[in-house]
């Protein structure tokens, strides 16, 4: 897709677009089983979000009020909420600072997820079938 | 992006390109340094100004040379290279590179390495020395952008540079016909990084002060671009205070105002800065922009942004101050701004200045607030724009809602309308104190026009404003005087009473920023000047006593002559003969065996050798040995146990002789200690020197040597007691050390003389010290001194009363640690003093509450035979200590009855203070004496906690023996006169039959039968209500006896 994204436009299972957000808490890396994470909030005029960057650079670290530009973006579903991921395949870079009007509401994170879509961890829990359960004849 | 694109962006500022983007400037800064590189290569110098030159992609070529030029700071062969390329390309080319200089200042200055920095400031000094046109305009911005962030050694170091840059060139900046801009943004930017800047801790710390030269210098010289700041010059000097650099110019604009523009210092303050726009770095102008016009709700994130980057450093309080002025004076553009611009202007005033700490800091903030107040002129109607922002500040802060604690909120805590009142009292109390008393008057005119300016804009919500209920009633008072129009009087308070001109808090911390760096710079100097003075004084008093010193040496000459010619015959002949021969004797050794020899000789001798020549002869010879005392320095080794090497002098070969003397004649003996003696006149100090030579010498037979000091003694025409006392006062005062070491020996060598007289111990009380007083405790709990004798004792006591204080102390420590009893002080008793003899009588009360032993008549008599007197308490003290005790106080009681039947038996009846006609006058105790001093007693004792005096006055013996005085015929006078002492023994005695009784009665009914017990009983509980009554009433009585008691006692 060409040109930025309004986050409040976010739907799950997008991917490939760019955004430009300005960071509020750059949170801090987390040490996965895969690797590392950053989950950070951020927001531009529409609202704002929870982000996360994969394995990141060991110095990658962004301070509140940087602007930084997704590219290569995906939205992923986490803990309930939509969340705005970069992998391997995008990037996030810094493009300025302070110059940006954001607005923290709505935080499309605690927003409620369109019907029929579902955290897949929440969907395995939830099958009533077991690992050792046995087809019914 | 290519590797080498890379490198370069690299080479320019810090940055990861992976999760960064670099500025657009930075990027075209190093691609077209490629493009330039791939055009210039190989080519010559003519070649590369003709390519230059060109109009053909003319900003490329350019923007690429700026790259070679800020990276070229580790090679000045290609910085020349490019700075030849500029200059071969004319004033034209160099109007480009200035273009170029002021974007890169204005858009990557914060980005760039502080090596690229110092490359553009080189850049700019070249232009100045080439005298390029409008060069100024980037030095001024140059000054702009150093104040912005940046950690403070670079921002030193940057300042360092453009300082020099313009004492370099002096004649080029004074030169200049329009650069108001560039000294105004001098001024105000080094202002901020002086007060920003810690006082120099060592002497090759000159920043501060080239600094304030600098400043002091570009005002000197140009002195009419000042007025350009308006009253931001006057806040300027302000700020840098009372810097002596500034004083210069205060006292300059304020004898001279003509040379900076102004006819007085007041018209100073109604002139308005005119370029406020240019005082704070881009890079804040934009973010401080981007708040007031789309800041809305988020503001104070935005603010807490800011002050993360700007306000938390050293310089952090400066640029604040500098961003409330930029923001008061900024323009707002009506069609491009929002509806809610100006509100976030006054939000973020507010935020600027509430969030700093109370303090000096928060007093400069407000007066740049409300600068514009005090420089208000109707006539000038720019200045009213400025009041109206100061005003809503003080509305904003009013009106605001505290709200509840936020997480991360810097104002959190945040008092608002405690604020207003602040900001507003600040206002009214600098109307008098901002300036000198002479410019009260135009500075309060000006505020009321800045109040009626707001009065028009407003109209009928300003009093809603200033009479508003949040507002103190100390700030309303404020208020009223100096506004007295705008603000209402209080109903049936029609008087104005304006405050009284004084220094207030915010002078005292609008000022004192500066105080402590001249503080500290007049302490360092200080202690130099102390101790070159302390060094001179020394030297005087060197020089002083050297020639003190030979003044005495010749005038003992003088006189050892004089007394050498006065001898007759060989002695004299042998005496002078040894005072030529003494200055060639190197060793002490030698001197001893000189002085033992003539001494020798002279006992021997056939010649007179009668008083006369005596005395003569002991006094050469002191002439010639000199004094053993030296000053600051004790006779006594250091180690004192060892003293093999102590007795070197020549002097000790004389007391050895004295001691031992030859044959150990008798007749030998008188010579030597009449010369001792006649030596002791000449010098005092002999004597205790011969104590010591005694002790460290004389080893088990002390008995001979010590004849030898009761000789002279004797001789001196002194006893030997006072002799001692004054050795060793003497040597108190001298050896302090060798006091320590005498004083045991003497008092245990001594014991007779000591136990005789207080002439000694006197001396020893007063220059025995703590340490000196513990070990002569211990010696006399080891029973190896003893000083007290009974005999004795009571003179010393009596001569110890008028003694200072603290002799008197220790005194009373060594009579506690000799373990004198009390019965040695009966004869003394009567005698004390009860106003001056303080320390004896506390001392003296507590031996008794600590007496092992029972009262006996001889103490209770000595006791009573104090003459009675209101203002002693010393026998009544005594009587209360001693009847503690049950058994005691039996006793007491025993003791005192008898004392009065005798007395009765005695007919001693009559009478105060009487005396017996015989020898010494004693006093003699009579019954009125006693019944005085019971009377006193009981008047003064009664009614205590534990009522021991109650108990006293109960006891069988006592009652009995005031029985007898009543039926005593010749007694009945003192009946009479002391009735309230016979009415309390009466109502004591009374009260303890009762209780008596009532114990008997209760004791006799406990025997009866079961039925008579049950009766009993019950009777018993009828008649209690009447027995508790009868007892309160009882109890009321002897209490109404005894107030009436200490009543007839007061008016007694």
């Amino acid at each position: 897709m060409s040109g930025d994204i309004p986050l409040h436009q976010l739907q799950p299972n997008m991917n490939s677009f760019s955004v430009t957000v300005i960071v509020l808490d750059p949170g801090i890396h987390r040490r996965t089983q895969t690797g590392t994470i950053i989950s950070m909030k951020v927001a531009d005029a529409s609202g704002s979000i929870n982000a996360s960057i994969m394995n990141p650079e060991f110095n990658e670290t962004f301070k509140p009020g940087d602007i930084l530009k997704f590219r290569g973006a995906y939205t992923s579903i986490y803990q309930g909420g939509l969340t705005l991921s970069v992998g391997k395949s995008g990037e996030c870079k810094k493009v300025g600072e302070f110059m940006m009007v954001f607005s923290e509401t709505p935080d499309i994170s605690m927003m409620p997820l369109p019907a029929g879509v579902m955290d897949r961890r929440n969907e395995r829990m939830q099958s009533p079938a077991g690992r050792y359960s046995r087809p019914s004849n | 992006m290519n590797e080498q694109q890379t490198r370069r962006i690299q080479k320019l500022m810090k940055i990861n390109l992976k999760c960064e983007t670099p500025p657009e400037l930075v990027a075209r800064l190093a691609n077209d340094s490629i493009v330039l590189d791939s055009r210039i290569t190989g080519k010559s110098d003519k070649e590369v100004i003709d390519i230059m030159i060109s109009k053909e992609e003319h900003d490329v070529k350019s923007i690429g040379l700026m790259y070679h030029i800020l990276t070229s700071g580790e090679n000045p062969d290609l910085f020349g290279k490019m700075i030849r390329y500029v200059t071969g390309g004319g004033a034209e080319y160099w109007h480009h590179v200035l273009c170029n200089m002021n974007m890169i200042l204005f858009e990557v200055w914060p980005f760039l390495h502080l090596l690229c920095k110092e490359q553009l400031l080189r850049l700019i000094r070249e232009a100045v020395r080439q005298n390029v046109k409008q060069v100024e305009n980037v030095l001024m911005n140059a000054f702009r952008m150093s104040i912005g962030s940046s950690d403070f050694a670079t921002k030193q170091r940057i300042f360092m540079k453009l300082n020099s840059m313009i004492r370099e060139n002096e004649a080029w900046f004074k030169s200049q016909k329009a650069c108001a801009a560039l000294v105004a943004n001098i001024l105000t930017c080094t202002t901020s990084v002086i007060i920003s800047s810690p006082a120099p801790i060592s002497s090759q710390d000159t920043f501060r002060e080239s600094q304030l030269d600098l400043v002091q210098w570009v005002i000197k010289s140009r002195k009419i671009d000042c007025l350009t700041l308006g009253r931001d010059f006057i806040l300027i000097l302000i700020r840098l205070g009372k810097m002596p650099q500034i004083e210069e110019i205060w006292k300059d604009i304020v004898a001279n105002p003509a040379s900076f523009g102004v006819s007085n210092l007041e018209e100073y303050m109604t002139k308005q800065n005119v370029l406020q726009h240019v005082r704070i770095s881009i890079e804040l102008e934009r973010k401080v922009q981007f708040m007031v016009v789309n800041g809305g709700k988020n503001l104070l994130t935005y603010f807490t942004w800011l002050n993360n980057k700007f306000f938390r450093a050293n310089d952090g309080p400066a640029l604040r101050a500098e961003c409330v002025r930029y923001v008061l004076s900024m323009n707002l553009d009506p069609a491009k701004a929002l509806p809610n611009a100006q509100e976030n202007r006054v939000q973020l005033l507010h935020l600027l200045i509430s969030t700093v700490p109370s303090g000096p800091e928060l007093q400069w903030l407000k007066l740049c607030l409300f600068a514009d107040w005090f420089g208000c002129d109707d006539k000038n109607s720019a200045n009213l724009m400025c009041v109206e922002n100061s005003f809503s500040v003080v509305r904003y802060a009013l009106f605001l809602t505290p709200t509840g604690p936020q997480q991360n909120s810097i104002v959190q805590g945040s008092h608002c309308s405690q604020f207003a009142n602040s900001l507003l009292e600040f206002l009214c109390k600098s109307v008098d104190v901002l300036l000198p008393p002479a410019y009260a008057e135009p500075i309060r005119r000006n505020v009321n026009s800045a109040m009626r300016f707001i009065k028009d804009r407003l109209q009928h919500n300003l009093p809603q404003i200033l009479e508003n209920s949040k507002i103190d009633r100390k700030v309303s008072e404020l208020l009223r005087n100096v506004f007295p129009d705008f603000v209402r009087n209080p109903i049936g308070n029609s008087s104005i009473i304006r405050p009284k001109k004084k220094s207030t808090d915010e002078e005292k911390a609008i000022k004192s920023s500066s105080e402590p760096a001249l503080s500290e710079q007049k302490s360092t100097e200080k202690p130099s000047f102390s101790t070159e003075k302390l060094s001179s004084d020394s030297a005087t008093t060197k020089i002083e006593k050297e020639k003190l010193k030979k003044a005495i040496e010749e005038q003992e000459e003088q006189e050892l002559n004089v007394l050498i010619k006065q001898l007759q015959g060989e002695i004299g002949t042998k005496i002078a003969k040894l005072k030529d021969q003494w200055k060639e004797f190197d060793d002490d050794a030698d001197k001893c065996e000189a002085v033992e020899g003539l001494l020798v000789s002279l006992l021997t001798t056939g010649d007179v050798f009668d008083e006369s020549q005596q005395e003569l002869a002991a006094q050469c010879l002191l002439g010639i040995m000199g004094s053993v005392v030296a000053d600051e320095q004790s006779l006594l080794p250091p180690n004192e146990k060892d003293l093999s090497e102590a007795f070197t002098h020549p002097i000790y070969s004389f007391l050895k002789v004295l001691c031992s003397p030859p044959d150990n004649d008798e007749a030998s003996s008188d010579v030597m200690a009449a010369m001792m003696a006649a030596m002791r006149e000449k010098d005092s100090s002999l004597t205790y020197v011969f104590l010591y030579f005694i002790k460290g010498t004389a080893g088990g037979r002390p008995t001979e040597c010590i004849e030898c000091y009761k000789n002279i003694a004797k001789m001196s025409g002194r006893s030997v007691d006072e002799m001692l006392a004054s050795d060793l006062q003497l040597c108190a005062v001298n050896d302090n050390r060798l006091f320590a070491y005498l004083v045991p020996f003497v008092f245990s060598q001594f014991e007779e003389e000591v136990m005789s007289t207080p002439a000694l111990l006197a001396t020893l009380c007063a220059n025995l010290d703590a340490i000196q007083l513990r070990s002569f405790v211990s010696e006399i709990i080891r029973e190896e001194i003893k000083i007290f004798r009974k005999e004795s004792f009571p003179k010393m006591v009596m001569d110890s009363v008028d003694w200072a204080t603290t002799p008197q102390w220790v005194f009373w420590h060594l009579v506690h640690a000799d373990g004198v009893p009390i019965e040695w002080f009966l004869s003394t008793i009567p005698k004390f003093d009860a106003v001056g003899h303080d320390e004896a009588i506390a001392n003296i009360l507590l031996m008794m509450k600590r007496m092992d032993r029972e009262p006996w008549a001889g103490l209770i008599r000595a006791l009573f035979n104090r003459v009675p007197n209101k203002d002693d308490t010393f026998t009544i003290d005594a009587m209360k200590v001693l009847i503690e005790d049950s058994e005691q106080c039996q006793k007491v009681a025993e003791i005192v009855a008898q004392l009065i039947k005798k007395l009765l038996g005695n007919n001693d009846i009559i009478g105060l203070g009487v005396r017996v006609h015989k020898k010494g006058n004693p006093m003699k105790l009579t019954l009125q004496q006693v019944l005085e001093h019971l009377q006193h007693f009981s008047s003064t004792c009664v009614e205590k906690k534990q009522r021991m005096t109650e108990t006293f006055m109960s006891r069988s013996h006592l009652q009995e023996a005031f029985a007898s005085i009543k039926v005593n015929d010749k007694a009945v006078v003192l009946v009479k006169k002391y009735g309230n002492l016979f009415g309390a023994m009466d109502i004591i005695a009374q009260d303890t039959k009762e209780h008596s009784s009532s114990r008997t009665l209760r004791g006799n009914r406990q025997g009866t039968s079961a039925e008579r017990q049950q009766m009993q009983q019950m009777h018993h509980q009828k008649r209690k209500p009447n027995e508790d009554d009868e007892q309160n009433s009882k109890k009321r009585k002897m209490h109404n006896n005894i107030i009436e008691l200490s009543d007839d006692s007061d008016s007694d």
